[in-house]
Order: C-alpha cells, then sequence, then structure tokens
C-alpha cells in the first residue's frame, strides 16, 4: 500500500467513527422536535396528548385554525402568521376557548413581569384565585424558565407569586383567552408534577367529548427570520467595512510588483541514474546468475590487471597464478570467477562477498 | 512602455479597517453612514492617486555586472532620480532570474526631491548561461501613501554567467613546469625537451650524451649540447559535444560543465606556450567556432563562446562535426573530442565518423567518468539491490573500457578521468604529445 494510500485510509476510518459515534449518542429513538405531540422526549407532549384522549377530548393536532366543533384551542408556540392570528382571535371571539403558552405571543395581552426575577417562578405555586374551573387545582409546578405575567385590567389571575401570574385569563367577545407562563408544562418531563396534569385536563377538556384543536408548534429553526434581524445596525455597518477593508487589503496584494520571472530550468538527470536502473532490471528479473558472471568477470579482470597477465588472461590462468602466489586454492579462486548456477538473491549476495574476500586476499598475499 | 495602473497600498486598507470603529457609534443609518465614511475615503484616496508622480518622470538606471563566474558574488544596483520638488516613496523590481540567486529582486526607497536614492542587491548565479532582463517595475506612492501609480519600464540588459573555471591553478601549475623545461633550468629525464633546435650551450652532468654537437666541442675545445624546444605554432582544436550524454550530472555537475573546465584549462595552457588553441561545440549542429589563435585572449574567446551552452537532448552528430573540422581547419591539428564514452552513441555515430579525422590530425578523446559508478563497482554490498547495482556497475565500466579500447585501437588517445582530475590529465596528454613531437 503507498503511503498516501494508508493517509486516505486513516482518514475514511476516522470519518467511520466519528459517523458511527454520531449516530451512537445522538438523539434517542422516539425523540421528536420539543413540544411535538408525537413525541415521547422528555420535551415532547405526547403525554399530553394521550392525556386529553384518555378524558374523552377529541383532539385534532393540525396547522389549521380551529373549526366550528372545537371549544379549545392550543398554542403551545406561537409562530402564525398575521392571518392565522386573525382567524384565531375571529374563533376565539365566537365564544372558544384559546389556552396560550407562549409568552411572547401576541394572542394574549398580558405582558411578562419584569423584575424582581426576571418574571421567572419558583416551582410549586398555589392557586391563589378563585375560578370555579380550577377549584381542583391546587397547586402547580412550572418549570424552570417558566414566566409570570402582569395582569390588565378586567383579567383575572391565578398562581401568583411576587405581583405576577402564573396564568392569566382575560373574555375576548363571547370567549376567553387564556395566557399560561410557558410551554413546558404540558411537556412529558413535567406534566406528571403536582396538579401540572390536573391543570391541563381542566382547561382543555374540562368535560368528555370537547373538541381540541391542539396547533402543532414550529419545527425549532423553521421560523421566516434569520440570524441577521439579531444582528444590530451599527453591527452590521462594521461588518461591512470590514468587508470593504479586506477587498482593499485584496486588491493590494492581487497587484503584484513585478511579474514571477520564468525561467526554463536544464534538465537535472543523474549520470548513475542508468547504473540503478539496471540494477533494479536484474533484481526484478531475478537474473542473479548475470549479476553473479558479471561480478566474477570483474574478479577476473581486476587480478589479471594486479598480476600483470593481460586483461584478456582466462579465468584458468588468473585462478592458477592466484593460487599460487596468495595459497588460496585454486579451487576456491576459479569459484569465485565463475561461480555455479545460484539459486536465489541471498546465494548472489554471498557471491559477491566471498569475490571480495578473495580480491582482499589476493592483494594482500 | 504600458500605461501606468492606479494600486491602492495597505495604508488605505489599514484606514478602511480603522473606519470600522467610528461605524460602530455613528448615530446616522448604516447604509448612510457608510456610504459618508467610505465615499470621503474613496475621494481621498483617487486625488491621492492622481498627486502621485508618473513612474515614467522619474529617472530609473539599473547597473548590471555584464559578466559573473558561475558562482561568484557580484552587485546588480538601482539609481532613482526624483525630479519633483517634494519627497517621493518608490517601489521597485526586476527581472532577475531565480538562478541569478539574488538577495533580493526588489528596493523600497525614499527619495528626496531633486535628489536620488540607490538600492543594490547580490548575486551569486548557480547556472551558467546569459540571463536578459527587460523591464523594471516601479510603483509610486501618493502623497498621503492610499495609492500608487505602477507600471513597468522597459531596461533592456543581460547579464553573462561564465562556466567556472576550476582548474586555473593546475594549468598555472603546468605552464610554469613547461617553461622550466623549456629554458633548460630542469632536465627533462627520458623523453622531452621538444624536437625544434634551439640553441648550443656548454655541456652540463645532467645533459644526455647523445646531445653533445661534436663539431661545436671540436671548435670551442669545451663540450658543448645542442638544446631544444618545444615546437610551438601548432593547433590544437576541442571539440565539445554538446549531446544529450553531457546533460547528466556528475556529482552534481553536468558533463558539460567538467568538460567546459577541460577545454578551458587546455586552452590556457596551449596558448600560454605559444600553441594556437580553438574549439568547436557541436550536437546534432553545430554551435559555436573559434578559430585557432595565439596569445592569452583566446581564453577569454573560447569562454565567451561556451558559456551559453546548454546540453541539447538530441544525438550528437560527429561526422558533421568532424566535416565541418576539416573544412575549417586543415593544418594538422591535436583534435581533443570532449564526449561521453557510451558505446551505443560509440557505434552509431563516433566509429564510422573518426576515420574522417583520424587520417589527418592526431586524436584525444576525453571522457568524464562517473566515481559513484566506480565506488559501487568496487563496493562489497550486504544486501540484494546494492548487489545488484554493483553487477550493473561493474558493467557500466566495462562497456566503457570497451569504448576506450576499441578508440585506442583505431589511434585515438583516451582520457578518461573523475571531475577534478580530467582537466589536468588531458592537459597532460597534449604535453606528452607535444614532447614527443607527434604534431
Amino acid at each position: 500500500m503507498r503511503w498516501w494510500e494508508q493517509v486516505w485510509a486513516r482518514w475514511l476510518a476516522l470519518v467511520v467513527v466519528v459517523v458511527a459515534g454520531v449516530v451512537l449518542i445522538g438523539r434517542p429513538a422516539g425523540s421528536g422536535p420539543p413540544l411535538d405531540p408525537s413525541s415521547t422526549g422528555p420535551l415532547g407532549t405526547a403525554a399530553l396528548v394521550a392525556l386529553l384522549d384518555e378524558l374523552g377530548a377529541e383532539v385534532d393536532v393540525g396547522n389549521a385554525a380551529p373549526g366550528p366543533d372545537d371549544q379549545v384551542a392550543l398554542v403551545l408556540a406561537d409562530d402564525l402568521d398575521d392571518a392565522g392570528r386573525a382567524q384565531l382571535v375571529s374563533w376565539t371571539q365566537a365564544g372558544g376557548t384559546l389556552v396560550v403558552a407562549d409568552p411572547q405571543s401576541v394572542l394574549h395581552p398580558f405582558p411578562v413581569k419584569e423584575a424582581p426575577g426576571l418574571g421567572l417562578l419558583p416551582a410549586p405555586v398555589d392557586r391563589s384565585c378563585d375560578l370555579p374551573a380550577l377549584a381542583s387545582v391546587a397547586e402547580v409546578a412550572p418549570p424552570t424558565g417558566s414566566v409570570a405575567y402582569d395582569l390588565v385590567p378586567g383579567s383575572t389571575g391565578c398562581y401568583r407569586q411576587g405581583g405576577g401570574a402564573y396564568l392569566a385569563a382575560a373574555t375576548e367577545g363571547d370567549g376567553v383567552v387564556v395566557a399560561v407562563g410557558g410551554a413546558g408544562l404540558f411537556t412529558n418531563q413535567a406534566i406528571g408534577d403536582a396538579d401540572n396534569a390536573v391543570l391541563a385536563a381542566a382547561l382543555l377538556a374540562p368535560r368528555p367529548g370537547t373538541g381540541v384543536a391542539f396547533l402543532r408548534p414550529p419545527v425549532p429553526g423553521s421560523g421566516g427570520e434569520g440570524l441577521a434581524e439579531l444582528v444590530g445596525d451599527n453591527v452590521k455597518a462594521v461588518l461591512a467595512q470590514l468587508g470593504l477593508a479586506f477587498v482593499v487589503y485584496a486588491l493590494w496584494r492581487a497587484r503584484r510588483l513585478g511579474r514571477p520571472v520564468v525561467e526554463r530550468q536544464p534538465v537535472e538527470l543523474e549520470a548513475s541514474e542508468l547504473v540503478v536502473a539496471v540494477g533494479r532490471l536484474l533484481q526484478q528479473a531475478r537474473h542473479h546468475d548475470e549479476a553473479a558472471r558479471l561480478v566474477g568477470d570483474d574478479l577476473r579482470r581486476r587480478l589479471a590487471d594486479r598480476l600483470g597477465l593481460g586483461p584478456d588472461a582466462s579465468a584458468e590462468q588468473v585462478a592458477e597464478v592466484a593460487a599460487r602466489r596468495s595459497g588460496i586454492p585454486v579451487e576456491r579462486v576459479r569459484a569465485t570467477m565463475a561461480p555455479p548456477p545460484l539459486d536465489d538473491a541471498d546465494a548472489l549476495v554471498a557471491h559477491a562477498q566471498r569475490v571480495e574476500a578473495v580480491h582482499q586476499e589476493v592483494l594482500h598475499a | 512602455m504600458p500605461g501606468a495602473v492606479l494600486v491602492p497600498t495597505r495604508r488605505l486598507a489599514l484606514v478602511a479597517l480603522a473606519l470600522s470603529v467610528p461605524l460602530l457609534l455613528a448615530p446616522v443609518g448604516l447604509v448612510a453612514a457608510l456610504a459618508l465614511v467610505n465615499g470621503v475615503l474613496l475621494v481621498v484616496a483617487l486625488v491621492d492617486g492622481a498627486r502621485a508622480p508618473r513612474p515614467a518622470s522619474l529617472g530609473v538606471e539599473r547597473t548590471l555586472p555584464a559578466v559573473v563566474a558561475l558562482g561568484a558574488d557580484a552587485e546588480v544596483s538601482w539609481l532613482v532620480r526624483n525630479p519633483a520638488r517634494r519627497r517621493v516613496v518608490v517601489a521597485l523590481a526586476d527581472e532577475l532570474s531565480p538562478s541569478l540567486r539574488a538577495a533580493t529582486r526588489r528596493a523600497h526607497l525614499v527619495v528626496p526631491a531633486g535628489g536620488q536614492a540607490r538600492a543594490a542587491t547580490s548575486i551569486r548565479p548557480s547556472r551558467r548561461g546569459r540571463f536578459e532582463v527587460a523591464e523594471v517595475v516601479v510603483r509610486v506612492d501618493g502623497p498621503f501613501g492610499l495609492m500608487a501609480r505602477q507600471a513597468a519600464i522597459r531596461m533592456p540588459g543581460a547579464l553573462a554567467v561564465h562556466p567556472r573555471y576550476r582548474s586555473a591553478a593546475e594549468a598555472e601549475l603546468r605552464i610554469n613546469r613547461a617553461r622550466l623545461l623549456e629554458v633548460g633550468l630542469r632536465s627533462a629525464p627520458g623523453r622531452g625537451g621538444g624536437t625544434e633546435f634551439d640553441a648550443l650551450r656548454e655541456y652540463s652532468v645532467d645533459d644526455e650524451s647523445r646531445r653533445i654537437d661534436w663539431a661545436a666541442t671540436a671548435r670551442s675545445g669545451r663540450a658543448i649540447v645542442r638544446t631544444y624546444r618545444a615546437e610551438r605554432n601548432q593547433t590544437v582544436v576541442c571539440l565539445l559535444d554538446n549531446g544529450r550524454t553531457m546533460a547528466a550530472r556528475v556529482e552534481g555537475v553536468p558533463r558539460l560543465e567538467h568538460a567546459m573546465d577541460a577545454v578551458m584549462m587546455l586552452t590556457h595552457v596551449a596558448s600560454r606556450l605559444g600553441d594556437r588553441a580553438g574549439l568547436l561545440a557541436f550536437d546534432r549542429e553545430v554551435r559555436a567556432v573559434v578559430g585557432p589563435r595565439h596569445g592569452p585572449s583566446q581564453l577569454a574567446r573560447v569562454t565567451e563562446a561556451m558559456y551559453d551552452l546548454e546540453p541539447a537532448l538530441v544525438e550528437s552528430d560527429y561526422r558533421g562535426a568532424f566535416a565541418h573540422t576539416l573544412a575549417r581547419f586543415r593544418r594538422r591539428a591535436l583534435l581533443v573530442v570532449c564526449t561521453e564514452l557510451a558505446e551505443q552513441a560509440f557505434t552509431e555515430t563516433l566509429l564510422p565518423a573518426l576515420p574522417l579525422v583520424g587520417r589527418h590530425h592526431l586524436v584525444v578523446v576525453a571522457a568524464v567518468a562517473d566515481p559513484a559508478v566506480e565506488r559501487w563497482a568496487a563496493s562489497a554490498p550486504d544486501d540484494a539491490s546494492g548487489t545488484y547495482r554493483k553487477a550493473a556497475a561493474v558493467a557500466a565500466l566495462a562497456e566503457r573500457r570497451r569504448v576506450a579500447s576499441r578508440l585506442r585501437g583505431l589511434g585515438a588517445t583516451v582520457v578518461d578521468a573523475p571531475p577534478g582530475e580530467l582537466a589536468p590529465r588531458l592537459t597532460d596528454a597534449y604535453l606528452r604529445v607535444k614532447a614527443t613531437g607527434r604534431l
């Protein structure tokens, strides 16, 4: 495997591990978006729907405005457009009960209570009101993050704390608008606390057969507003100016002071490359006998030169003279100059070392 | 010269960046604030650019050395004159090739009103050849430094980088030794001393008895010997192969460079000893010819003819080169062919062509041996790849020996030596030829 293939394999393995990790430790099965009526996760509202069904209410989950068969409408998060809100208000004025659990919604007239405590409520909170419909709800436990409302003239507030009310109700035409200080109370993780489920039942299904229009809350991030709406104009101006400064910088850098100088370079090839290539070819073709013959013949030539026999002296002549002068057995000298067939490359290496050993012995004899 | 263009400066980018602070505090709307701030900046920048002097109005001069030896240090300088009544900030860039190894090819200058300023850079060329510079790009800042005018000013020039003459000291040594022999301050053992009668002088103990002039001895009553000197006015022509085999590098330097060193040394020694040295460089065609001449300036002529040769990746045409040599140089000469002992090229081209010149001239073939190949051939590797490489090296050296042997068989003298030894050994071969009167 080549080095770049190894690098790619490592990166691929890392990506697989990351993806597997995300899949394994990601969102658990059954959980959907927060406040989703089909979600059984902690922030879902499937328990509320099941409760209403259990109480005999006819729950209709959808995005459309409530119809004439619906007596109660529940808005957990208000992302309606103006037309949708107008339809909802008309329906309420015609005698419906509108329960709004979004403190920022304009469907109810109640402002969020300001300090102290930024309108946040401790839990649990006593009823502290005399609305007959809530007679059975002694205390509720608003989850963290719930708010209290300031009451407006003609309205009624329950579950009060520090001058604010967690639940506020006001008439709207022939109907009623009820504002709850946050949708957290209706989630799966909170609806079982204190009398939260009783409050939900009292508001949404006061009697069997009540038609409940459950307006599906928006998926987080699906709104029409973008991040840009959160940024102030001055900050936008600074960002635009930074962009402009970068453009000027890029223009400055783009205009080189003098073009790159193109120069044709001469060929760079080592003269010994051919020898290296021939050596590799011999090795790849497993021509160890040919290589041994070359090395042995070179020994014959070197010894002939050394012994004054002339370059064309035969291996036999050279072996005899070399053996006589150095005391090396003639068979050994002869075998190094004319080796028998070799088995493999290891035998070639051993032969080459024998050749050099004989050469050194003759030189120093 | 193409027209000058306006270029924003780094200062303009910094000012634009700094203007983001007041924008953060501006009480007006987004678009209005941006338009106001950048509108003012744009107007100021354009005015600044308009007031920047045109590059052509400045006097720019470049000082470039005509000749630099390969690897030697030299200086390139620029002089800028400002005829305006206020100082100007100038940046310039010259077209110095990367192989000139300039410390920088750009300069920044502040030129006073009506004055001049100079900048310089050092160069140390890493490649031989001719380097042409066509233009200098000049950028002049406006008074506020927000905009600049930039233009290229035509300023053609050329720099010749000559080959390195590594064997200069060896050449001087051989010239001095040859002169000592010539004037008889030392005796030359064996053959030598030349063949041309020079003078009579009194016998000394180092003289050979065969040189005693008996007639002069009888006349004077003292032993008198004849002295000889080496023949002068002989012709030596170097045929420099510029083909593909000379492009390969030996010890990091192309064979052609080693051969040029040998040609320079031979030319130097021959011309200083009274002979006429010339050059013919060739590959597929003849690239340069320098006629054989006397005198110390011949080395400069030969160097000038060789410095811009680049090995051509083609097979050399020996026959054409030899035919050209015969046509140009009719007098018997020592022809030194600086080439590579490659068996294929020898068999296909040099061998058939050699009889053309062998009949009329004395031929010496000089080649650069590769020490790396010789090391591999003599090594005792303990691994398979090293052993196969040793076998290949042995085969390559055997091929060189075969080629050299066949050349000698054809009457040529062969000098096959590693870099650093080629030039001295080739010169020694020339001196032997000269001393034995073979020319």
